[in-house]
């Protein structure tokens, strides 16, 4: 059985399987994570277990339990590795933990961090591991954007990139990338993950304030161009993406509000990762 | 006119020239974009904690708005802002809610 006490900021999570896929995915994508003390504080307590009865032989599955409460339909016992990611995704989008959670990617350059809300097949993804891996902006996070409404600040969650179809070939040709094993058939296709860079886990525990709100939209053959959009237009489109706006209530509209206020809001269209990553250069290029 | 009772309506800032205004409401975390004219609408409404009357309505718009804009799309606004249950008529009849219970009884 493995037990794995990470801090994986903002947050300490325990992590048990006796799965040898688990151990190995630990082991290579949380290497440089910090260890908590035995008596910390634990906010998310994770088993990753094998199905019950016959299916612990037949088709065996792997099952998803958080704090001793299953809640997840079973996954294919192969699936044990991508089944935590995504059920640690599901833990920080609907604890009530009192940050505003996004579906957005997040990263900063000196403090100040370009925010790329994500909708699917945007190309959010492949963006955010091109910005981190091939132009060392520090990544925040790849998926869940965390906001601390007392701060303003956006605070980093450093997990392995999650990377699906043809992202994968895009991601694994970058210098530097380290990905993982791919794992073909699942509900989202083929998928892997790319490692954090060390530099973005080392810095775990500085946060950042957004200056920038891009919403990207890829498609194939255009012609790259960005636009500014309204703030109150990037508001109803973060509200799409937000995953508990509603139960954070007034401090969750209070810190959207304040977030938009200080932030100029695009939208850009791109056909390639490099003309994506041009139009992000001109965007946030420093006044 | 009168807010829609246990309606808590707060606004987002007013950002460069926008013109739709982010409209919350704090107790069911609803939100609208409404547009300048409805807003305004919203915000006088707001300050008048039993309702305010159309003339009196039309004639505080008409400080801020230029009167042919008031006398064209202020009624389709009410409407609007009626249909999304913001606004609703002042001298509707509403119930007043009996505090919530743990038990029938």
């Amino acid at each position: 059985m493995t037990e794995a006490l990470l801090h994986i900021a903002p947050f300490n999570v325990r992590i048990r399987s006796p799965f040898p896929a688990v151990r190995q995915h630990i082991a290579f994508f949380y290497l440089g994570f910090p260890h908590c003390q035995p008596d910390s504080f634990i906010d998310f307590d994770i088993q990753i277990l094998p199905g019950k009865g016959f299916r612990r032989w037949w088709r065996p599955q792997v099952r998803f339990l958080l704090d001793g409460v299953e809640s997840f339909y079973p996954l294919p016992a192969e699936q044990s590795a991508p089944m935590l990611e995504w059920g640690l995704n599901w833990c920080v989008a609907s604890r009530p933990l009192g940050y505003l959670v996004m579906h957005a990617a997040v990263l900063a350059r000196d403090g100040l961090a370009v925010m790329l809300p994500g909708f699917p097949g945007a190309g959010k993804s492949t963006l955010c591991a091109s910005l981190c891996l091939q132009e060392n902006w520090q990544l925040l996070s790849d998926e869940l954007a965390i906001l601390n409404p007392a701060s303003g600040a956006m605070l980093p969650h450093p997990r392995p990139i999650s990377l699906k179809n043809a992202s994968l070939d895009v991601v694994k040709n970058f210098p530097g990338a380290r990905l993982g094993r791919v794992y073909t058939d699942t509900r989202k296709g083929t998928i892997s993950h790319a490692a954090s860079p060390e530099a973005s886990v080392s810095a775990a525990s500085r946060t950042s304030l957004v200056r920038w709100i891009v919403f990207p939209r890829f498609e194939v053959g255009a012609v790259a161009h960005h636009e500014a959009i309204s703030r109150a237009e990037a508001f109803n489109l973060i509200s799409e993406q937000s995953f508990n706006k509603e139960r954070m209530g007034e401090v969750g509209f209070d810190a959207l509000c304040a977030l938009l206020s200080g932030a100029q809001c695009f939208q850009i269209t791109y056909g390639s990762t490099a003309d994506g990553l041009q139009l992000i250069r001109d965007i946030t290029v420093p006044a | 006119m009168a807010l829609v009772p246990g309606r808590a309506i707060k606004f987002a800032p007013p950002w460069d020239c926008a013109d739709a205004i982010v409209t919350f409401d704090a107790n069911s975390g609803d939100y609208w974009l409404v547009a300048v004219l409805a807003y305004d609408i919203l915000r006088i409404v707001q300050s008048h904690d039993n309702g305010i009357q159309m003339p009196a309505l039309a004639e505080q718009l008409a400080t801020t708005h230029v009167s042919e804009v008031v006398a064209n799309a202020l009624s389709p606004t009410l409407h609007s802002l009626v249909d999304n249950q913001l606004l609703q008529p002042a001298d509707w009849y509403t119930p007043a809610l009996l505090p919530m219970n743990d038990s029938d009884d």
